[in-house]
C-alpha cells in the first residue's frame, strides 16, 4: 500500500492539498469523490507534516503532474506515510463494499464466495493498492444501490445513485437501466410512471445540487483546463460520435435495455445487476481504456452470485487475460516497475514487457501490435462468456 | 565480402600513393585493441575505444613554429552500410602525455568532427594559443562501428597559410579544444553572468524576458576539475507579476552538465525546486548551491558546460513561466572547503533524473536509505501487518478445528 504509486495519485492529492491550502471549498467535478479525499486529507495532517514544496501546484487548471513534479514528490522523506494516507480512504471504502456485498447475500456460502473475491481479485487490488485510484469510492455507492433496491428501498437506491455519478461520471451509462429496473410491471401504468418520475428527479435532483450549493471557482470549475470545453476536439468527437467504438456500444446497451424490459418476472435488483454488468461487458468488449478501469467489471457480477449465476470460471479467464492484456498493451504506468518508484526512483525508465516481447519473442507473423490485437479478442470473448453466464437463468 | 572490397580498394589506394606522402619511415603506428589489423596500414573498428598512436615526423617536433598550426593526417575512413551511416563519425586528438609516462592526459586534446565526404588526407587547423609540442599524437574515433581505417605512418605539422592543397586535404576547424583545465584550489570562481547562452530568453538591460517555450542558459566553457569541485551556485531575481495565490513561492529547475565523458544527458540531469530567498519590492530572489561532487566519484574528471533549464509545473502548463522576467545577478562554482557555508541554500527538493544503469545493488540500498528516512512508520507499518496475518492465521486456524 505505501510502496506503489501511479503519478495520477500524487496529482489527486496535490489538488486537494491545493484546496485545503487556499481554502478553497468549490464545486468540481466527481465532487463526492473530492471532498472524501478531502476530508481524509485534512485529518492526516495529525499523522504526517505536509510539505508545501512537495504538492506545489502554481497553475490549478493545469494541475496533472510532470514526470518533473512526480520525481521531487518521490524526494520527501514522508513519501511513505502519504501513500498510505492516501489510500486508507481506499482501503476503508474497499471494506465497506465488502460489508455490503455480505449484507446482499442471502445464503453463508455465497457470503464468503462473494467477499472473498472482491477482497482478492487482482483488478480491484490492482487499482486500489498498486495504481492508487479512487474507483472504490463509486463502487460501494454502486453496490449500495443494488442493496437498497434488492431491499426495495427505490428511492434509497435513486440517491445512493446519484451519489455515485458524483464519484464517476461514467455511472451514467446505468442510468436507463436503473429506471427500468425500477418499473413493477405488476404495478399500474400510473404507479409506475410515479415512481420513475421520482426517481429520475432524485438523481436529476442529487446530479445538480453541487451546482446550486457549492460556489464555483471563477467562471470554471475548480482544476478544469478552460481549454478543453466544447470545442475541444475530443468532446466535438463524442458528441459526434466520432469514436469508432461508439457505435457497436450503443448498439449493445440498446440490446441489453431490451434484455431489461424483457425480463419482467426479476426483481428489481436483479434487472439493475444483470444488465448493468452486461452494459459494462458490452463498454469493454470494444474499449478498454485504462488498466484501472477494468475494476468496475468486478462488483456486478460478485452480487449476480445471490441469483445462482456461476462466475467462478468467468473471472478466472477475466483476470488471466486482464494480465495478458496489460502486460502487451502497457505504458509506463501499468505492470512496470515504474510503479514502485516510491521504493527507489531508480526504477523509473527500467522498461517493461513489450521491449522484451519485442526483443525475444516477436517473429514477423506475430508481431507485438498483432499480440495486442489477440489478446484483445480473448478480452471481449471473455466479456461474452461473462455475458452467457449472466444471462442464462 | 564486403570488408574484403574495401581492403582491396584501400590497398589499391595507397599503393597508388594517394594518401601517403611526405611521411618518413622512422616510427609504427599503434592500434588500440578496438581495431582488427587488416594489413599493414589499415584496421577495422571491431570493438570499444579505437584509437591510433602516431609519431611525429621527427624533425618536425624540433621545428614547431607558431606558423605551423595545421595536424596533418594521412588517413582515410570507409564506413559500412549508408544505411548505418547515421551519426557523424568524430575525432579525438591528444596531445600532451601525463608527465614522464606514456599515458596521454585527457585534459588536453582537440575535438573535431571527419568530413562527410571521402577524403584521404585532413588537417586540423589548431588555436593559437595551443603549445604543441610532443612527439606522438592519440587520434580517437566516436561513431565509427564496423569503420575500416587507412593510416600513414606520422603526422605532420603544416602552415596554415602556405602548406599547398594537395598537403594539406580537408582542413577542419575544431568544435572544442581542450588546453588543460582550470583549478579552483580552494576558492569559488564566479561565472561571469553575460558569458553564458540564452535560449528562449531575450535580454534588455540585464533583464531576461522569457520569450519560448524552452528557457535555458548555457555556461561558457568551465573546464574545471571536479577534484576540488564541490557544486554550483546560482543566484537569481524574478520580476514578480504573478498574482495568484501562492503562485511564485516555489521556482523548478533543471540541471544539465556536460563532461569529458558526456554531452548533456537528460537522464544524468538534476531536478529540483527552490523556495524564494527573500522578496524585494518587485523581486523575488532564488539562491541556491547544487552539490556536484557525484562528478568526481562518477570519474567526470572535468566539468565542461553547465546548463539552467527554467521548468515549467505540470504537464502542459508553461504559461506562469511564459510570463517572467529575471534578472542574472551571479553564479559561481564552488570549492570543497565552502561546502558548509552553501549546503545552507539547498534546495528543498533535489532529485536525480534516473541513473545510468539499473543495478540490483545500488537498488536494495537506495531502497533501503529512503526506508530509514521514515522508521517510525515503517515500523508501525510492518507491525500492523504482522499483526493482521497472526490476527487472520489464528481465524483461519479456529474455523477448520471447529469445522
Amino acid at each position: 500500500m505505501p510502496f506503489f504509486a501511479h503519478i495520477d495519485l500524487f496529482s489527486e492529492y496535490r489538488r486537494i492539498f491545493y484546496a485545503l491550502d487556499n481554502d478553497i471549498f468549490s464545486n468540481t467535478h466527481r465532487v463526492v469523490t473530492f471532498y472524501i479525499e478531502l476530508i481524509f486529507a485534512w485529518l492526516m495532517q495529525i499523522f504526517v507534516p505536509i510539505s508545501e514544496a512537495t504538492f506545489y501546484l502554481p497553475d490549478p487548471s493545469k494541475s496533472t503532474a510532470s514526470n518533473q513534479d512526480y520525481l521531487l514528490f518521490l524526494q520527501d522523506p514522508y513519501i511513505y506515510r502519504y501513500l498510505f494516507f492516501f489510500k486508507l480512504p481506499y482501503l476503508l471504502f474497499d471494506l465497506a463494499v465488502a460489508w455490503v456485498i455480505w449484507n446482499f447475500m442471502d445464503k453463508a456460502e455465497h457470503k464468503r464466495l462473494a467477499v472473498l473475491i472482491w477482497l482478492f481479485n487482482p483488478l480491484t487490488l490492482f487499482a486500489t493498492y498498486i495504481f492508487g485510484r479512487f474507483e472504490v469510492f463509486s463502487i460501494f455507492f454502486l453496490a449500495v444501490t443494488a442493496w437498497q433496491l434488492k431491499s426495495h428501498r427505490i428511492f434509497l437506491a435513486s440517491l445512493a445513485f446519484a451519489i455515485s455519478l458524483h464519484c464517476r461520471e461514467i455511472n451514467l451509462m446505468f442510468a436507463p437501466f436503473l429506471l427500468l429496473a425500477v418499473i413493477d410491471f405488476k404495478d399500474p401504468v400510473w404507479r409506475n410512471l410515479m415512481v420513475l418520475g421520482l426517481c429520475a428527479c432524485i438523481i436529476f435532483v442529487v446530479l445538480l445540487l453541487p451546482d446550486w450549493l457549492i460556489p464555483s471557482f471563477g467562471n470554471t470549475n475548480l482544476f478544469v483546463d478552460p481549454s478543453q470545453n466544447f470545442q475541444h476536439d475530443a468532446t466535438q468527437k463524442l458528441f459526434s460520435l466520432g469514436y469508432y467504438w461508439f457505435y457497436p456500444i450503443i448498439f449493445g446497451l440498446v440490446g441489453v435495455a431490451v434484455y431489461n424490459w424483457e425480463s419482467s418476472a426479476k426483481s428489481h435488483a436483479e434487472r439493475f445487476i444483470i444488465s448493468a454488468a452486461l452494459a459494462l461487458f458490452v463498454y469493454f468488449a470494444f474499449n478498454v481504456h485504462s488498466v484501472h478501469y477494468a475494476s468496475w467489471l468486478v462488483l456486478f457480477p460478485i452480487l449476480s452470485i445471490h441469483y445462482n449465476k456461476h462466475v467462478i470460471v468467468p473471472f478466472l479467464v477475466l483476470f488471466i487475460v486482464w494480465v495478458l492484456m496489460w502486460l502487451l498493451k502497457t505504458d509506463a504506468g501499468v505492470f512496470t516497475p515504474f510503479l514502485a518508484a516510491p521504493l527507489s526512483p531508480e526504477l523509473i525508465g527500467t522498461g517493461h514487457f513489450p521491449s522484451y516481447f519485442n526483443e525475444k519473442l516477436a517473429t514477423p507473423s506475430l508481431s507485438l501490435g498483432r499480440a495486442i490485437e489477440i489478446i484483445r479478442t480473448l478480452f471481449a470473448a471473455s466479456m461474452a462468456f461473462f455475458a452467457i453466464r449472466l444471462i442464462k437463468s | 565480402m564486403f570488408n574484403t572490397l574495401n581492403v582491396a580498394c584501400l590497398a589499391l589506394l595507397f599503393i597508388s600513393g594517394v594518401t601517403l606522402a611526405d611521411v618518413e619511415d622512422s616510427g609504427l603506428a599503434n592500434l588500440s585493441s578496438g581495431f582488427t589489423e587488416l594489413t599493414s596500414n589499415s584496421a577495422e573498428v571491431t570493438g570499444a575505444d579505437p584509437y591510433v598512436v602516431l609519431p611525429l615526423r621527427s624533425n618536425l617536433a624540433v621545428n614547431y613554429t607558431a606558423e605551423r598550426r595545421l595536424i596533418s593526417l594521412p588517413l582515410q575512413i570507409t564506413r559500412p552500410e549508408p544505411a548505418q551511416l547515421q551519426d557523424v563519425v568524430s575525432g579525438e586528438l591528444f596531445y600532451k602525455l601525463v608527465g614522464d609516462t606514456l599515458q596521454f592526459d585527457p585534459k588536453f586534446k582537440i575535438r573535431f568532427r571527419f568530413p562527410s565526404e571521402k577524403f584521404a588526407k585532413i588537417s586540423i587547423e589548431i588555436a593559437d594559443t595551443l603549445n604543441l609540442n610532443v612527439d606522438s599524437l592519440r587520434l580517437d574515433f566516436d561513431n565509427c562501428d564496423a569503420c575500416i581505417v587507412s593510416y600513414g605512418t606520422h603526422f605532420q605539422l603544416n602552415e596554415r597559410q602556405q602548406a599547398p592543397t594537395e598537403n594539406v586535404g580537408s582542413s577542419i576547424t575544431p568544435y572544442r579544444t581542450y588546453n588543460g583545465v582550470n583549478e579552483l584550489e580552494g576558492t569559488s570562481q564566479s561565472i561571469e553572468p553575460t558569458r553564458w547562452q540564452l535560449n528562449d530568453f531575450k535580454q534588455e538591460n540585464r533583464t531576461l524576458s522569457v520569450n519560448g517555450g524552452d528557457p535555458y542558459l548555457i555556461s561558457p566553457a568551465l573546464d574545471t576539475n571536479t577534484d576540488d569541485l564541490a557544486g554550483v551556485m546560482f543566484n537569481l531575481k524574478r520580476v514578480d507579476q504573478i498574482s495568484s495565490i501562492h503562485v511564485g513561492d516555489f521556482q523548478d529547475f533543471q540541471l544539465f552538465y556536460s563532461s569529458e565523458r558526456s554531452p548533456f544527458l537528460e537522464r544524468e540531469s538534476l531536478v529540483f525546486r527552490v523556495a524564494k530567498t527573500s522578496i524585494e519590492e518587485e523581486f523575488s530572489q532564488f539562491k541556491f548551491f547544487i552539490p556536484l561532487s557525484f562528478l568526481k566519484i562518477e570519474n567526470h574528471d572535468v566539468l565542461e558546460h553547465l546548463r539552467l533549464d527554467f521548468a515549467s509545473h505540470g504537464i502542459t502548463s508553461s504559461n506562469h513561466l511564459l510570463s517572467t522576467s529575471w534578472k542574472f545577478i551571479d553564479a559561481s562554482l564552488v570549492p570543497q572547503q565552502d561546502v558548509e557555508e552553501y549546503a545552507k541554500i539547498q534546495p528543498i527538493r533535489l532529485a536525480r533524473h534516473s541513473s545510468k544503469t539499473f543495478s540490483k545493488r545500488r537498488f536494495v540500498s537506495n531502497t533501503f536509505n529512503r526506508l530509514s528516512n521514515d522508521w517510525g512508520f515503517v515500523i508501525f507499518y510492518g507491525l500492523g501487518l504482522l499483526l493482521l496475518s497472526y490476527y487472520m492465521i489464528r481465524k483461519l486456524i479456529r474455523s477448520k478445528h471447529t469445522g
